[in-house]
């Protein structure tokens, strides 16, 4: 594949990441409401309870996710 | 023998949560629905944002970069208040509004443990609840497989296909209000959920 042809073939890309990103949230959010009018244990309360059983972990991901949003968004220009 | 007493659940915040759900699938409809229509009826242009002369994606849009980091930090914050409020109507008056660990009042009794599930039903519900979130952290974590292997393949064969970098930083280049927007929904779901208070009263973590 040429270069110009990867180009091309980014406009399928610039639309699967958001839509992953997106169905990904709405799904989580969907789950969440489901399981509290249900009265079950929610995600985010499972998460919260891994959180607090494993901190250095928690350390890991958020500097993970802060690592990705840096390496994103703030590349110095050449 | 009887079973013990369960809270009963306020109406209004039933109606609260049926009327949540079903905007909640009724947006995801109209978002399905956006997308399969714009995908076919109006498809993205062959370059759907400005390149360099390497045909590399421009790596700054419209918002200054800082921005994003101080939208990312602000939204965590702000998710992690949402999380666990200290007063005020989504706060101890109304516990059961709150996803994640209630905080008892300061002097209020010690909240009682949840009665353990008695019927054949509750105590399938609890299973079905571990079953949905070990399938929800299976799934996450395939995803982020395959978009690993996605990215190293794309930066193994010099930029080609364009890694998920590149496609975050093009949608950033053409899109940069939606990108911060976005950026911004996930730092504040992930700070609700990370930067959690203990019983303590202090937040973050303990290593």
């Amino acid at each position: 594949m040429t270069k110009v042809k990867a180009v091309a073939a980014a406009k399928y890309g610039v639309v699967i990441v958001p839509a992953v990103v997106w169905f990904m949230l709405f799904g989580v959010s969907l789950a969440d409401a489901v399981f509290t009018y249900q009265r079950w244990r929610p995600i985010g309360q499972h998460i919260v309870d891994w959180t607090r059983n494993y901190p250095i972990w928690l350390f890991l991901v958020a500097g993970l996710f802060g690592a990705m949003v840096g390496h994103f968004f703030t590349k110095p220009p050449p | 023998m009887s079973s013990p007493p369960s809270t009963p659940r306020p109406a209004e915040a039933t109606l609260r949560l049926k009327w949540l759900i079903l905007a909640a699938a009724l947006f995801g409809l109209l978002t399905v629905g956006t997308l399969v229509v714009g995908f076919f009826v109006f498809p993205p242009p062959a370059t759907p944002c400005s390149v360099t002369v390497y045909n590399e994606p421009f790596s700054r849009g419209l918002v200054h970069p800082l921005i994003f980091i101080f939208v990312a930090i602000a939204a965590a914050v702000a998710g992690r208040l949402f999380n666990n409020p200290s007063s005020g109507p989504i706060g101890g008056r109304k516990p059961h509004l709150i996803v994640g660990s209630p905080k008892s009042e300061p002097g209020a009794a010690p909240p009682a443990k949840p009665p353990a599930p008695t019927s054949r039903l509750a105590q399938v519900a609890d299973v079905l609840s571990a079953v949905w979130v070990q399938f929800s952290i299976w799934l996450f974590l395939l995803i982020a497989v395959i978009g690993l292997v996605y990215e190293t393949w794309g930066v193994g064969h010099n930029n080609d296909p364009w890694p998920i970098t590149f496609l975050v930083r093009c949608i950033n280049n053409s899109a940069s209000i939606q990108t911060v927007i976005v950026t911004g929904i996930v730092s504040f779901v992930i700070g609700s959920w990370l930067l959690f208070r203990d019983d303590k009263g202090k937040s973050g973590g303990r290593g």
